[in-house]
């Protein structure tokens, strides 16, 4: 027997391509995201535990878990371990770096573990069991971490005064709750719970718990420290990495005028621009050569540089507000066009936050005050306003400023009551 | 399975449409008119569909609209695997899925097949030749209007290229292109058409034009509101009545769970356990080895797909429909538990997948009532169960799961059983399974179930040489069995007048296994007392086994050297099968586990649709019975026709030996060499002149196979000859029952056709004095029986004691009239420790004389 060809009607016939269509897409679809899961869970076992302190709370350290990606987080959960510590609670700490100092606290309270990076370390937390997990990696159950069925609740720990407006989309969708610094993250949150009606968080006001230590080591920072020439002010320029970054963009063009001007110029590229742009730096070293009163510096915190400037030029990197609340010391800032789309920000019906502080904080700059930058350094260095104006930022903006960590054990010990 | 799906889809709706055709022009006697007609009907029949259609397209429009702008974004920030991540995550929230394009599946699922079915009708429908209408000549043939170019093509095409225009100017780009194409290319296809096929299309898309106009006026209006939020695609909940809402409210608190159990307890009950376990109640495992494997394999093949599509489906459906789906599936198994295990119309014997009493299935007004009240009380206890207790509800599919897993492994583990039984293996290649002597005396019955002697007149007039080689023998015309089916025929073939029905429930005993089983020894303790090497070759319902039970008989009577039994029907016979059968081994399977899967839906089916799924024998297209029928033939054929192949000269000492064959059970139309052709036909030409003298396709059948039948032995007498044995072995060739048919010995009885099934079949020949010519074959015409047959065997040996009765059993002429039985033909049918009469007859001399016949107890037609 056979079939006889068929007639389709016009609907029926776009009806029968959107199928076709939707056949392909789905099959396309659903073969990549298997083949994303078959490579998650061939390298599942990889983790090789590098740091294993016997502690006689394994049941205890079972119920929360901390995980870091490294040790530049270390300055979040490091206040955070040892308030836990110094109230007698367990917790277990997993980390994807080994040299993450954290990993050898010699406590008998926490028990910690370095699993690997990648698929090893996605492949051991998706099947973690915990009734707390604290993180400050974003994007749970949206990129390969997935949230385990044996853990009862998520927390995010956020680690920085920005809004989250330039994370990546759904970044905090799908925690159980998030510690915050200010109202403006919760602004944001909530907006875009509403918009995509995912559950609604639980938000706890805590702080900015990595400024807890940043404080303590800057005061002491500044305590020793005075600028080499009293008569001109000391620049820190610390731009970010990459197309953006004010070094990319203008490179001798931004330092020249202020080492002629004479200014002590301090030049702190960010980390990734070692990694990701060193032929730019190695030609920009080779050029300031001939600069007395340049420095390059590469030493592993800022601290030191913020407490002897006077001043900062950066562009959106995120030192502008670390420099701001923690010195309160004027900030230029190049302006720069924001791309919005693949961020939160592209689902915000505001500006962020960031941009909207940014004229508090700092002086906004463009390209053609380059040629004047010390006269304006000059202006800035005596307006004596803006270190009320961020002072007063700080305070709305940035709760709990120096002491977040114990108003996030504080939480932490109420989810493990409840 | 295209023809299956031919044949349950597409042919129903063919003949649907012919049917509104032809009374269109009935109507209208115009068949321009009938065309025009059947393309509104059509279009009105469908028009839900297309409505439906146009709702899941314009949801898929509207969730495609709402994600473009995050779409774009992410392909503009994100590549690789990141990409896909936002996308998925995208997706996610707005709780869609690329697999939710398939949802349009579902109208265009129910619009194929009609499209199919009417191309298929009008491409080709003879009455349209030759046919005017308005300005075409001629329907059947293409219009040619524009000096030899078809004008109406164009016209379809137009109106369907307007139809894409309206249809997708709410579409994207590549959605008009797409149409268009689409126009063009049934342009192409449909130019050369016949003109109405194309007027008829034509009509369509005028139809089309106007659906599409009136959904894009629908689309403009609903995007009238300024400042209006976008289109909400999402259906809007209809107002729910009351237990419906709390019946969606229950279900809802485990939906995938109540789902996926209705969902594996269907497939379980329905698909593996009832076709398993009906399969377990064949009587009959010749051929199945390996079955077992088959169907384990294809359960798992078909719980994969049909896993997948549940739970596609599930993924697919919104949660009121998946609620739906739990209701409906939890009162089709409720439906299914009631009629499967609850009342089933007596439709009397199923014989080959076919009913002795089919009528009993008609449907009746009270039957529908029934059915309609069944029905109402299982969607009253689904929802009750769902609403009230849930959990009840998964428990008890559970434990019908695991129960039907439960009844599905037994069966299957007994027909394993059964299937690898040592009688059932095969047997190597030239191995002799019956052995004579050459030095001694060779006693042998050779029993041809359900045969009968009324047809060997007319087999001798088309084949005479057959007399000469059965010279020696007398066939016995005036002979009956004293029962109608094997298991009442049969005993008395081994045991004689004492074990007739009548006899039998007359004695005391509780067990009738063992009253009957008693007769199957006189001979083997007879002749093994005697010297005589016994050999039972399928002993059917001894030990009430359909076959014969050759374990318990070897257990009995292979240590003490009495006797053996095998098993020898089907053996060694694969080969030859193999060259004349369509298709593998696998095919048999098949056939078989969709026979079984109609036999289950049968058994599950309400009282009035039963009839239906019987179809007269057809069981929704999917009876095996021609080819089940083929099967037995070949296996019965082969095997007699292997006889001297498998018959050798190494006995040592006397021998008596038993051995059965069916084929007579399997009458096919068959060709000059004896082998069926399913092409053959009651209406061929082939059987014109065969047809003409039984009138009756049954009747033909019969008599070509009882002549294959002796030819076969014709041939097995030719190896006794060849092999020096002839004279020195007694044969009789016998049979338990005869069969309805028209059998010409009886062709005087106004009641022909029922007591041919007591008019059964002897031929016999005794020692011969060794060199002495022999006669060739010759009629005798004393009024003789089957419980004759111990009588004439045991005369060689001075008679055979039956110890059960304490007789000796000799030959004797047969005095006065006779019991004819009508029992149920199986085990299951009789009481615990007698037969179950059905009917009750005699006859006496002559028995084509109709005065001779006497019915004493008629049979009650149910």
């Amino acid at each position: 027997m056979t079939l006889t060809l068929l007639y389709l009607d016009p609907g029926t016939g776009g009806l029968l391509f959107s199928v076709v269509m939707g056949v392909v897409t789905t099959a396309f679809f659903v073969l990549k995201g298997l083949f994303y899961k078959v490579r998650s869970l061939l390298a599942v076992g990889g983790a090789r535990p590098i740091a294993e302190v016997a502690s006689g709370a394994d049941t205890a350290a079972a119920r929360l878990v901390i995980y870091s990606e490294g040790a530049q987080y270390a300055g979040t959960f490091g206040p955070i371990v040892r308030e836990l510590m110094r109230r007698g609670i367990a917790c277990t700490y997993l980390s994807s770096d080994p040299q993450d100092p954290l990993l050898r606290l010699g406590s008998p309270l926490v028990r910690s573990r370095c699993i690997g990076k990648g698929y090893a370390a996605w492949g051991e937390l998706n099947t973690l069991r915990a009734d707390i997990c604290l993180m400050t990696t974003p994007g749970l159950d949206v990129m390969q971490l997935k949230r385990s069925r044996h853990v009862r609740h998520y927390a995010h720990v956020i680690h920085s005064p920005t809004d989250k407006a330039f994370n990546r989309p759904y970044s905090f969708d799908y925690f159980d709750s998030v510690f915050i610094c200010g109202p403006h993250q919760e602004r944001t949150i909530r907006h875009l719970e509403g918009l995509r009606a995912t559950p609604v968080k639980a938000l706890f006001l805590a702080g900015c718990v990595y400024y807890d230590d940043m404080a303590t080591a800057y005061r002491s920072a500044a305590t020793g420290s005075a600028s080499v020439n009293a008569k001109l002010p000391r620049v820190l320029l610390a731009p970010t990495w990459g197309r953006n970054g004010l070094l990319s963009r203008y490179g001798m063009e931004a330092i020249t005028p202020l080492a002629q001007a004479g200014f002590e110029v301090v030049i702190r590229p960010h980390p990734q621009s070692r990694v990701s742009e060193p032929q730019l730096l190695d030609a920009l070293q080779r050029q300031t050569r001939g600069h007395a009163n340049v420095r390059w510096d590469d030493a592993s915190g800022p601290l030191a540089e913020m407490a002897q400037a006077d001043l900062l030029v950066s562009d959106i990197s995120g030192i502008v507000f670390d420099f701001a609340f923690l010195t309160g010391k004027p900030v230029l800032v190049l302006e720069f066009a924001v791309e919005k789309r693949g961020f939160e920000a592209a689902d915000l019906p505001y500006e962020p936050w960031e941009l909207e502080v940014l004229d508090v904080v700092s002086r906004k700059i463009t390209s053609a005050d380059l040629s004047r930058l010390p006269d304006i350094i000059a202006s800035e260095t005596a307006n004596h306003q803006r270190s009320a104006a961020i002072a007063s930022l700080r305070e709305e903006y940035v709760r709990h400023f120096g002491r977040a960590a114990p108003q996030v054990v504080d939480h932490l010990e109420a989810l493990l009551a409840g | 399975m295209l023809e299956l799906l031919w044949l349950l889809l597409i042919e129903p709706i063919r003949q649907a449409l012919l049917y509104v055709l032809e009374a269109a022009h009935g109507l209208s006697g115009s068949y321009g008119l009938a065309l025009v007609i059947l393309s509104l009907a059509f279009n009105l029949l469908l028009m839900p569909a297309y409505h439906l259609a146009e709702i899941v397209q314009q949801r898929e429009r509207a969730i495609q609209r709402r994600m473009a702008r995050k779409v774009e974004e992410f392909k503009f920030a994100f590549k690789g695997q990141e990409r896909y991540w936002m996308l998925r995550t995208l997706y996610r929230q707005n709780h869609y899925h690329p697999v939710y394009a398939l949802r349009a599946l579902l109208p265009l699922a129910i619009q194929i097949p009609f499209f199919i079915a009417t191309f298929g009708l009008l491409s080709a429908y003879p009455p349209l030749k030759g046919v005017p209408f308005l300005g075409l000549a001629d329907l059947g043939q293409p219009d040619g209007l524009l000096h030899g170019i078809n004008l109406l093509p164009l016209v379809m095409t137009a109106l369907n290229m307007l139809a894409v225009h309206l249809h997708s100017r709410d579409g994207t780009r590549a959605e008009r292109v797409q149409g268009h194409v689409i126009a063009l290319v049934f342009l192409v296809f449909l130019y050369a058409s016949p003109a109405g096929l194309v007027m008829y299309w034509t009509i369509n898309n005028l139809v089309s034009v106007l659906k599409s106009g009136f959904y894009a006026m629908r689309r403009g209006a609903a995007r009238e509101p300024a400042g209006a939020p976008g289109p909400s695609w999402a259906p809007q909940p209809a107002p729910s009545i009351g237990w419906l809402a709390r019946l969606h409210a229950a279900i809802s608190a485990s939906p995938g769970r109540l789902y996926g159990l209705t969902a594996l307890a269907l497939f379980v009950f329905l698909g593996m356990a009832l076709p398993i376990t009906l399969t377990g109640l064949e009587d009959n495992v010749d051929g199945l080895v390996g079955y077992i494997t088959f169907f384990a394999l294809c359960s798992a093949a078909f719980a994969l797909v049909y896993g997948l599509l549940a739970w596609g489906a599930y993924r697919l459906a919104p949660p009121r429909l998946r609620s739906l789906a739990v209701y409906l599936g939890l009162t089709l198994l409720l439906a299914l538990l009631a009629y499967g295990f609850g009342y089933q119309p007596d439709a009397g014997v199923l014989d080959n997948f076919v009913f002795a009493n089919p009528q009993a299935l008609a449907p009746a007004a009270a039957g529908v009532l029934a059915d309609v009240l069944v029905l109402l009380a299982c969607c009253a206890a689904a929802a009750w169960l769902l609403e009230r207790h849930p959990e009840w509800t998964a428990n008890g599919l559970i434990v019908l799961t695991l129960g039907s897993l439960g009844m599905g492994g037994w069966s299957l583990y007994s027909l394993q059983e059964r299937i690898t039984r040592k009688s059932e293996e095969e047997i190597a290649g030239g191995s002799k399974l019956f052995n004579y002597t050459r030095g001694g005396k060779n006693v042998l019955l050779l029993f041809v179930d359900g045969a009968m002697s009324g047809y060997i007149p007319d087999i001798l007039r088309e084949d005479p040489q057959l007399a000469r080689k059965l010279a020696g023998f007398t066939w016995y015309s005036n002979v009956v069995s004293t029962g109608n089916r094997t298991i009442n025929g049969l005993p008395a073939l081994f045991g004689g007048f004492d074990y007739t029905v009548s006899q039998i429930n007359q004695r005391a005993g509780d067990s009738l296994k063992d009253k009957v089983s008693a007769a199957y020894r006189i001979y083997v303790e007879n002749f093994a007392a005697r010297g005589y090497q016994v050999l039972y070759s399928d002993p059917f319902w001894f030990g009430f086994a359909r076959k014969g039970d050759c374990e318990l008989f070897n257990a009995q009577y292979q240590a003490s050297g009495q006797g053996s039994c095998i098993h020898s029907i089907g053996k060694q016979v694969a080969a030859r099968k193999a060259r004349v059968r369509e298709g593998s081994g696998l095919d048999l399977f098949r056939g078989l586990a969709q026979q079984y899967f109609s036999v289950a839906l049968f058994k599950v089916a309400p009282r009035s649709l039963k009839q239906a799924v019987y179809g007269g024998g057809q069981w929704l297209g999917m009876s095996y019975s021609w080819k089940n029928k083929e099967d037995k033939y070949l296996n019965n054929f082969f095997s007699l026709d292997s006889l001297g192949e498998l018959s050798g000269t190494g006995a040592t000492r006397d021998t008596f030996t038993f051995i059965t064959n069916e084929l007579t059970r399997a009458p096919l139309f068959l060709k000059d060499d004896c082998l069926p052709d399913r092409s053959l036909t009651s209406s061929d030409q082939r059987l014109k002149l065969l047809m003409n003298r039984y009138r009756s396709g049954d009747t033909t059948a019969i008599y070509q196979t009882t002549k294959c039948t002796l030819q076969a032995l014709g041939r097995y007498m030719d190896w006794f000859r060849q092999s020096g044995l002839y004279d020195r072995t007694m044969i009789a060739v016998a049979s338990d029952h005869g069969w309805v048919s028209r059998n010409p010995v009886l062709s005087q009885l106004p009641n022909q056709v029922r007591y041919s099934m007591f008019q059964s079949f002897l031929l016999f020949k005794d020692f011969n004095e060794p060199g002495k010519p022999l006669p060739d074959l010759r009629e005798s015409r004393e009024f003789i029986t089957n419980a004759n047959v111990p009588g004439m065997l045991c005369q060689s040996i001075g008679g055979c004691l039956d110890k059960t009765t304490g007789k000796t059993i000799t030959r004797q002429r047969l005095q006065g009239s006779v019991l004819l039985h009508e029992t149920p033909w199986q085990p299951s049918g009789q009481q615990p420790g007698r037969y179950v009469v059905e009917a009750l007859y005699s006859v006496r001399d002559d028995i084509t004389q109709p005065q001779n016949w006497q019915v004493i107890q008629p049979r009650i037609e149910p």
